[in-house]
């Protein structure tokens, strides 16, 4: 891959099978529904350890065959529980480490395991690639993502390069896909208790399965002040005009717990953990942003985990627009550098071509979310630390439909954020719809059911099951996984790899000069984002003692270079001894030092 | 509000005690004055003469002890002279004064620990207000961060010495201190306050969330926003100080700004910064500087009380050095806490008065009540009545079952929107300064049953109006 110039290299070809291998071996059954508890994890005996460093070369069906994920997929999504099978399996391979990374507001552990090939550099001083699932609280197939990529990345680990490391934590969020994983509530909130509605008790009037069909869906309720009416299409609503009526207030499916006249206002949870992160960090946000940044124990040990590292690529699998969104969570304040937007385009370029999908446009995550996503990772992790980040979203309702699949009109209009069709409904529901009616046959989304509700004139239940919108159904999970693990390879196969080219080194005498220039011979490029300073490459001549310099600086900024590009010539004029030894290094924020001795 | 202010300046110049009239209550309010009356204590007395504060060095402070183990001061007792404040000051001289005057008066004084600083300093803060009242109050935050420059502590701890010694001669301090709480937190940054301070990569005015960039492109605001402990401890302790509702700091002398982009000032909080800054003026005086015209580029801690909070933040001018130098400080200081005195008067307060109660039937009664913020400042800013920072004015009853509501817009008007479907809490919403409002309670109970009508808000405090059925 390349920024500006030059040419990409793609992991194809096996990466590609293998990934829709992964898709076939991830199938379920014909016929189980996702939702609900899942069963216990299947006691799986320890595989065997396996022998040598074959796996390259090994056929990748058999071996996965013989090591199956902890849990079955047809019966539920991966949680914290198939850890531990997971980490056996995993654990086959010495290149795993697990990480301590402390516990959520809610006490649940926030897992992750770093990873890569055998190498002369320890993996913390290694360029490092996050995978980071399931932020938001709501996407577990962010997670599941994230365990398919490790799962195959190891599977070879001969094809990973040995100047990258991995950091994976599949479930950042751990309180929010619990409970989003129980009973589809929450909207990601971790269990920091908060008093949403100010009334001096926290998490006093939470959703409820009023109808007992063992699901948390929405509500309707009548009201003439109500934003809401039916669509043309009953099932979906619509904004209402002057004049216009019946009108609704929509609210989860729950009864008013606390007797204030509203419903469901003050519900388990509270922060969002991805928007507890400082840049665009909005106050208004109420509780789901925090009181302030990182107040969050699991955003905070992710912050200090990124900045501990050389923190090259950072990828977020989660949301359910199905794109590869650059930074920019905040529609009025512009995050990404004009100057990295070529970068991104390539990014969806290669994305596409190793997933399937067809994306025609490099989104902001505030464009491919449709609403604002202030105080992110990915936003951060861009702006403070210069990384290459962005969110995957995994899901989306044009990923089962494929490159030209049902729900096109969804981007007719570029997928912008104000877009309503001329019956009223929004674009992105419409797109939903024709995924549900076009391959799911309509199932998948309750009708309007109306139901008691006391002190209130009319009310009903309905809307989209769990499993639908905002994750796959587990038969789909593997088409939605498809191709993110060829696409992590790639990136980490073409990670910036800097060296010192020298020019020249002649004396005359005592009097030595030097010339020398950086190349990248990665084809990213050697950084973005705006910290030209503090993540630029940086060159560096260290002298022995007996060795003065004359001319030339000890340390040069040489600034960002692209991929395959080079640098600026340098220079030095140097009195010393002969058969004095020198270095040069070259170093940057991605990449750790690289050494070229120099003997004069 | 100027006269006041003006007469508040004269009486502290004399450090006597002189009967004023309190903070006038809006609009006339006949019953708010009955009820102002009966809290007040005896007339004052002639002011003890004040002996002339003599120079001690620091290291003469009243030594540092736990607030429990200090001696009572004896009430009454004519005021002792406190060490000198000389500028500039250490951060552990500040810190010594601040446990001098939590010794010397711990019948108002309390000292509070708000965290501790990269290098292993407590910042202090001391916590102004008659102990025995327990009850959440309305509260000012008096305060500074800024280096030696800065004459912001030196003066915030002559107010405090001040005010504590006068909470025992002066009534008026007294009351005001019963009503609220002044919480005076002089160097939050300690090692600004260092005689030689060490350029440090990040700066504690560019740490804060709010406006935030990261130093890739704000040099010395840290990679990320709140790395400095000093920072991580001044917004954890502004989140607990619920009943916050202006920050008064310190800013140098020079052209104003207006905030970063992004920056949100509803027209309602503009009126408000308006009101204050009028009610702040004092003759002879500089203006005082509301946030939004400090020209925050965003990350300071004023942005944060603001935005993030929904506290009012203002600034009061700091001298140049030359004024200091030529012996201003005493002066500065005056002005100082004349404005802190009267910022505590307007602060919202919530009261509860009984309008009317009439027995509908055996058991069933009509209580009229008013709901009245005393105050010149609303129970809660626009901006963090938006955000759901803080809850509204909440009636909590007792005693009694209620059984339907009415209310009405305004004294005289009848009374409209009754209803049935009665929830508690009851709220009465958001209060501007001096604004009523007036509800009807229809209650079952016994005869002889004693019945608790309790208001409360974060920023105004509560207060209970108790009776008992005939």
């Amino acid at each position: 891959m390349q920024d500006r110039s030059g040419n990409w290299c793609t992991a194809r070809g096996r990466w590609g099978a293998l990934a829709f291998f992964l898709a076939a071996l991830s199938a379920p059954a014909r016929g189980q529904e996702p939702g609900g508890e899942a069963p216990p994890v299947p006691q799986e005996p320890l595989p065997e350890p396996t022998s040598g460093a074959e796996p390259a070369t090994a056929a990748p069906a058999e071996k996965l065959e013989a090591r199956p994920p902890a849990r079955d997929p047809a019966r539920g999504y991966l949680f914290l529980e198939d850890q531990p099978a997971l980490l056996a399996q995993w654990g086959e391979s010495p290149l795993v480490e697990r990480l301590e990374l402390g516990t959520s507001a809610g006490g649940r552990e926030l897992f992750g395991v770093q990873f890569g090939a055998a190498g002369p550099r320890p993996l913390a001083q290694r360029a490092t690639i996050f995978l980071i699932g399931g932020l938001d609280g709501t996407s577990l197939s962010g997670s599941q993502g994230v365990v398919s990529v490790i799962s195959a990345l190891l599977a070879h680990p001969a094809d990973l390069p040995e100047e990258a490391a991995f950091v994976a934590i599949p479930w950042a969020n751990p309180d929010g896909l619990a409970r989003w994983r129980a009973n589809a509530t929450g909207k990601g909130r971790n269990d920091r208790a908060t008093d949403d509605d100010g009334d001096g008790q926290v998490d006093e009037d939470g959703p409820d399965d009023l109808d007992r069909d063992g699901m948390i869906l929405e509500m309707l309720l009548e009201d003439p002040t109500g934003p809401w009416v039916r669509g043309s299409d009953a099932r979906f609503l619509r904004a209402a005009q002057e004049g216009e009526a019946p009108r609704f207030l929509l609210a989860r499916e729950g009864a008013d717990d606390d007797h204030d006249g509203r419903f469901n206002e003050d519900g388990p949870g509270g922060v969002i953990l991805d928007h507890n992160f400082p840049v665009g960090w909005e106050d208004y946000r109420g509780p789901e942003s925090g009181p302030w940044p990182l107040s969050e124990p699991d955003a905070k040990a992710l912050a200090e985990m990124l900045l501990a590292r050389r923190t090259a690529v950072v990828i977020v699998f989660q949301g359910n627009h199905g794109e590869l969104a650059s930074p920019g969570g905040r529609a009025q304040a512009r995050v990404l550098l004009p100057e990295d937007e070529p970068t991104y385009r390539r990014l969806v370029e290669v994305f596409c071509a190793h997933s399937g999908r067809v994306q025609p446009r490099a989104p902001t995550l505030s464009q491919a979310r449709e609403e604002a996503w202030p105080g992110s990772l990915v936003d951060w992790s861009y702006a403070a630390l210069g990384a290459l980040s962005m969110e995957i979203g995994v899901w989306g309702p044009r990923v089962q439909g494929g490159a030209r699949g049902p729900v096109d009109a969804y981007y007719k209009n570029g997928g912008s954020a104000e877009g309503e069709s001329p019956a009223g409904a929004p674009v992105v529901e419409q797109a939903w719809a024709r995924w549900l009616d076009d391959t799911r046959g309509g199932s998948g989304f309750l009708d309007w059911q109306p139901i008691q509700l006391e002190g209130e004139p009319s009310a009903w239940i309905g809307g989209w099951e769990p499993y639908t919108t905002a994750n796959p159904p587990l038969d789909v999970l593997p088409q939605a996984l498809h191709g993110l693990d060829a696409f992590v390879l790639d990136l980490a196969r073409n990670l910036p790899h800097l060296e010192v080219e020298l020019r020249e080194a002649k004396r005359e005498g005592k009097v030595c000069l030097l010339r020398a220039r950086v190349k990248n011979l990665g084809t990213l490029p050697s950084g973005v984002g705006p910290g030209a300073q503090s993540s630029s490459v940086r060159l560096r001549l260290e002298i022995t003692p007996g060795v003065t310099l004359r001319a030339g600086q000890l340390e040069t900024t040489v600034g960002h270079l692209p991929g395959r590009g080079t640098s600026d010539e340098y220079s030095w004029l140097l009195i010393a001894p002969e058969g004095s030894v020198l270095n040069l290094v070259v170093e940057s924020a991605w990449s750790p030092p690289s050494v070229r001795e120099v003997r004069l | 509000m100027r006269a006041l202010a003006a007469a508040l300046l004269a009486c502290w110049c004399a450090s006597a005690r002189t009967a004023q009239e309190p903070p006038p209550a809006p609009e006339g309010d006949q019953q708010q004055k009955e009820k102002e009356k009966q809290q007040e204590v005896p007339p004052p007395q002639p002011a003890p003469e004040v002996q002339d504060p003599k120079p001690e060095p620091v290291s003469e402070l009243v030594p540092s002890s736990t607030i429990g183990d200090a001696p009572a001061a004896p009430v009454a007792a004519p005021a002792p002279a406190h060490p000198a404040v000389v500028w500039p000051l250490s951060s552990p001289e500040v810190a010594q004064h601040l446990r001098g005057i939590a010794a010397a008066h711990p019948g108002v004084a309390a000292l509070e620990v708000v965290g501790r600083a990269s290098n292993g300093e407590e910042i202090l803060a001391l916590r102004l207000g008659a102990r025995d009242n327990a009850g959440p109050r309305p509260t000012l935050l008096l305060l500074d961060y800024q280096g030696r420059a800065s004459c912001g502590p030196e003066v915030a701890l002559s107010v405090a010495w001040e005010l504590a010694g006068s909470f025992e001669r002066d009534e008026r301090v007294r009351a005001l201190l019963t009503h609220a709480e002044l919480v005076i937190a002089p160097a939050l940054d300690p090692s600004a306050r260092a005689p030689e301070p060490v350029a440090a990569p990040v700066r504690f005015e560019r740490n804060f969330p709010s406006g935030w960039q990261p130093d890739t492109i704000r040099p010395g605001s840290g990679r990320v926003s709140l790395s400095l402990p000093e920072a991580r401890a001044a917004v954890s302790y502004l989140a607990n100080l619920k009943g916050c509702a202006v920050l008064l700091g310190f800013s140098a002398p020079g052209p104003r700004g207006v905030p970063y982009a992004g920056a949100e000032l509803p027209a309602l909080d503009r009126e408000v910064f308006a009101k204050l800054g009028a009610a702040l003026e004092l003759e002879g005086a500089t203006a005082m500087v509301p946030w939004f015209e400090l020209g925050s580029p965003g990350g300071s801690l004023f942005d944060f009380a603001y935005q993030a909070r929904g506290i009012f933040p203002l600034a009061f001018p700091l001298p140049t050095e030359e004024e200091l130098g030529a012996g201003g400080l005493d002066a500065y200081a005056l002005q100082v806490g004349a404005r802190v005195l009267q910022c505590l008067s307007l602060l919202p307060r919530v009261e509860v008065v009984q309008e009317g109660l009439e027995r509908l039937f055996s058991d069933t009664w009509q209580l009229d009540l008013r709901i009245q913020n005393v105050g010149i400042l609303p129970t809660v800013s626009a901006l963090a009545r938006h955000r759901g920072v803080l809850s509204d004015v909440v009636l909590q009853l007792e005693g009694a079952k209620l059984l339907a509501t009415a209310d009405k817009p305004a004294n005289g008007a009848p009374y409209t929107n009754a209803s049935l479907n009665v929830r508690a809490p009851l709220s009465a919403g958001m209060l501007s300064g001096g604004e009523g409002r007036w509800l009807r309670l229809l209650l079952e109970g016994a005869s002889g049953a004693e019945v608790r009508v309790r208001a409360g808000s974060a920023w105004a405090g509560s207060d209970v109006l108790q009776l008992t059925l005939p």
